[in-house]
């Protein structure tokens, strides 16, 4: 008897445990493969089509009605999506950039934990590939899509992107107007004539017959492509993200101003915090990623010069450095006395602090060496005749010995390298003459990686004096800056797809993640190395700031 | 024949267990379709219809970022299309050749044309141009040029010292 009742008690343990370890199972598959469990653990759900079949790679966001953080998460190849644990209370809950699928919004829903939402079953726009060039769909193009899918040669295309590709604005600018090849002169004249990104006095006018010759090209292309009868044509839109590129949370932040734009972003070791400066309004700030909010101050302004920043840095003990762009300066700022002082340094643009407190960029024809107190050249480097280049981006490796720089001209068009240690100075051209070098990092091993706006990105590896391109997988991209992680891989704002590129020079593999927005104009990622994986920050031109943390 | 109890158990609890398996919520359980108010519910030409109102980009795309209509609408079309020749930066770098200041346009006597201020001509030369002005007769529509028209009458002009707030910037 007392053997029988053991045995009773063994089969109900069986089955109960049996009947958990079912439940355990079926719940795990709503768990995004290879989701650190930091980043998991909140609301969740499934997104199909209305044919039935799981729809991967789309994103789904949930926006903080406390807060207006937007957190994005993307479906896997079940269609099965899964948020970090947010904090509870009501939230906006919507498909961003849904493409061929018609928009999915609900407001107010409530989160109060792991949520199980409801399944988000999504229609078609279109029957067809092609997508109607209605609003909504022209909105959500990235501006390789939108080249993509105009008329034209590829030699008018690429010229395009050498020339209005470079920076400043999104393509939507040129493809949403509609002018006459009068007004289109006038306006490439207006923008490629005058000075920066404010488009300030004329330049010198020397133009060479070969980039006249490529002006005429843009001109005419435009006033076909672009003139005033010009229809939009269905649009192919690129494929969505799978596998990897679905593995991560990306995560914006409001900021407290509308059409101001962001440049650089840096991360503060202290406080966790996020530093960003405006490139076009006279603020810095420091956001902070746990509650949104953002501590600003108002820089001092420069008479007769638009206010605006371009690069900062955070040094160990908390003091902000930064560049006014247009008024030729280098600012330090103490956050705990909140004191600003102001040098004139001559020089526009980014500059580079090593690890010892020392302030780096070429000038005048050299490296130079800036001084603290005074913002003047203290030391400069080769010494004798030999000129190198005003490098676009400026920067140090991670142990401060080196000196890099990229570079973009009809003239020179790659790196500049400099050895503390030895002095030495080498200008590497790059392999195709046209990688329109500019900004980038040093990896932990030493080498140089800059992105390139003619839409690759640019390695030099000084040990082997070898210097080698690597174009994305996502066609009609450029490149304005990279940062190295860790690990030495290769993170940079993939500025015309709406992607942050992750590349992996071990393996020569792209991870590129498709953001909310079809921008991406990043002009200097922000890797956090103390996560792992890392952490990944960038400010955008359009006011807001984002962060990607990959899963894996 | 018959089951013993310790089986009766058993099968019981299997069934029990099937159950709440089965009533476990599955991925392919209640859904709601998409909301597509854009679609059904809007005609083809209204934007605001169409676009989700969470889309930054649509928002810039259609200078809806800081406001929908009016001179707030007025003001994101300037700073996107007028102010990047029309602002005191470019004037002061370029004094004989920048284009003019837009401050308090409607204030003066008359156009540089000797024509009368109004809305009429303004707007006649937004849309043709100059010999040094691209003409934007095929850019703006009539609600644009009202709401730029709009922006040039009572607010005009974009300073970069002092950005609009932005009402989704909540943190606390």
């Amino acid at each position: 008897m007392r053997k029988a009742r053991r045995s009773l008690w063994f089969t109900v343990g069986a089955v109960f445990l049996l009947c958990l370890g079912c439940l355990l199972f079926l719940q795990s598959g709503n768990a995004a493969p290879g989701a650190g469990a930091e980043l998991a653990g909140g609301a969740r759900g499934v997104v199909r089509s209305a044919r039935g079949f799981p729809i991967e790679g789309l994103m789904v966001q949930l926006i903080s009605a406390k807060t207006s953080i937007r957190t994005t998460v993307y479906t896997n190849e079940l269609g099965r999506y899964e948020f970090p644990k947010l904090e509870p209370g009501l939230y906006t809950l919507r498909t961003p950039r849904p493409l061929e699928f018609k928009r999915y919004l609900k407001e107010s829903v409530r989160i109060t934990g792991a949520d199980k939402f409801e399944d988000i079953v999504l229609e078609r726009v279109s029957d067809s590939e092609f997508l109607p060039p209605r609003p909504d769909i022209l909105a959500q193009l990235s501006d390789a899509e939108w080249l993509f899918n105009l008329d034209g040669t590829a030699q008018e295309k690429k010229i395009f992107s050498n020339y209005c590709g470079a920076g400043c604005h999104t393509y939507q600018m040129p493809f949403r107007s509609r002018f006459d090849e009068r007004s289109w002169r006038l306006i490439l004249h207006r923008m490629l004539d005058y000075n920066g990104r404010i488009l300030q006095g004329p330049g010198d006018g020397e133009i060479s017959d070969e980039e006249q010759a490529e002006r005429e090209i843009l001109l005419k292309w435009l006033a076909r492509v672009r003139g005033p009868d010009a229809q939009d044509p269905p649009f192919k839109v690129f494929p969505r993200p799978h596998g990897p590129a679905t593995r991560a949370v990306i995560t914006e932040y409001e900021l407290p101003w509308l059409g101001v734009h962001v440049h650089d972003a840096f991360g503060d070791t202290q406080s966790d915090n996020i530093w960003f400066d405006i490139n076009r309004s006279p603020f810095i700030g420091k956001l902070n990623p746990n509650t949104g909010k953002v501590t600003s101050w108002r820089i001092p302004g420069t008479e007769g010069k638009h206010p605006g920043a371009h690069w900062i840095q955070a040094e160990k003990d908390g003091t902000v450095w930064y560049s006014e762009t247009w008024s030729s300066s280098l600012i330090r700022f103490n956050p705990l006395t909140e004191t600003f002082k102001k040098m004139s340094s001559g020089v526009q643009g980014n500059m580079a602090l090593a690890p010892d407190g020392t302030i780096w960029r070429t000038a005048r024809g050299k490296v130079a060496r800036f001084d603290r107190e005074t913002a003047k050249i203290v030391e400069t480097f080769p010494a004798g005749d030999q000129r190198v280049p005003g490098t676009y981006g400026n920067f140090v490796s991670w142990d401060g010995r080196y000196f890099g720089g990229g570079n973009r001209d009809r003239t020179f068009d790659g790196v500049v390298f400099f050895d503390r240690q030895t002095k030495e100075v080498r200008m590497i051209p790059s392999p195709s003459g046209v990688s329109g070098a500019s900004r980038g990092s040093f990896d932990p091993y030493g080498n140089i990686w800059v992105g390139g706006r003619g839409g690759v990105l640019v390695k030099y590896d000084h040990k082997q004096n070898v210097i080698a391109e690597y174009a994305p997988p996502t066609p009609y991209n450029t490149f304005y800056e990279t940062r190295a992680d860790k690990n030495g891989e290769v993170w940079a704002g993939e500025m015309r797809a709406g992607r942050i590129a992750r590349f992996n020079p071990k393996t020569e593999q792209w991870i590129e993640y498709v953001l909310p927005e079809p921008f991406s104009f990043d002009w200097q990622t922000y890797v956090d190395n103390s996560t792992d994986p890392v952490t990944v920050w960038y400010g955008d031109q359009y006011g807001y700031i984002v962060r990607i943390q990959p899963l894996e | 024949m018959g089951l013993s109890n310790r089986n009766k158990l058993a099968g019981i609890l299997s069934v029990l267990a099937a159950g709440i398996i089965l009533a476990t919520p599955r991925p392919s359980g209640t859904a709601v379709i998409a909301q597509t108010a854009s679609q059904s519910s809007s005609a083809a030409g209204d934007v605001d219809a169409q676009l989700d109102p969470y889309q930054r980009s649509g928002l810039i795309y259609y200078h809806k970022l800081m406001g929908k209509s009016g001179w707030e609408r007025g003001q994101h079309i300037y700073y996107l299309k007028c102010w990047i020749c029309h602002n005191e930066y470019a004037i002061a770098s370029d004094p004989k050749g920048a284009a003019p200041t837009l401050k308090d346009l409607y204030k003066r006597p008359a156009l540089m044309s000797g024509r009368t201020v109004n809305d009429e001509t303004v707007a006649a030369k937004i849309r043709d141009g100059g010999p040094r002005m691209p003409a934007y007769r095929h850019v703006l529509g009539d609600s644009e040029m009202a709401d730029l028209l709009a922006y040039l009458r009572e607010k005009c002009c974009w300073d970069a010292d002092h950005p609009p707030a932005n009402p989704r910037y909540k943190a606390q």
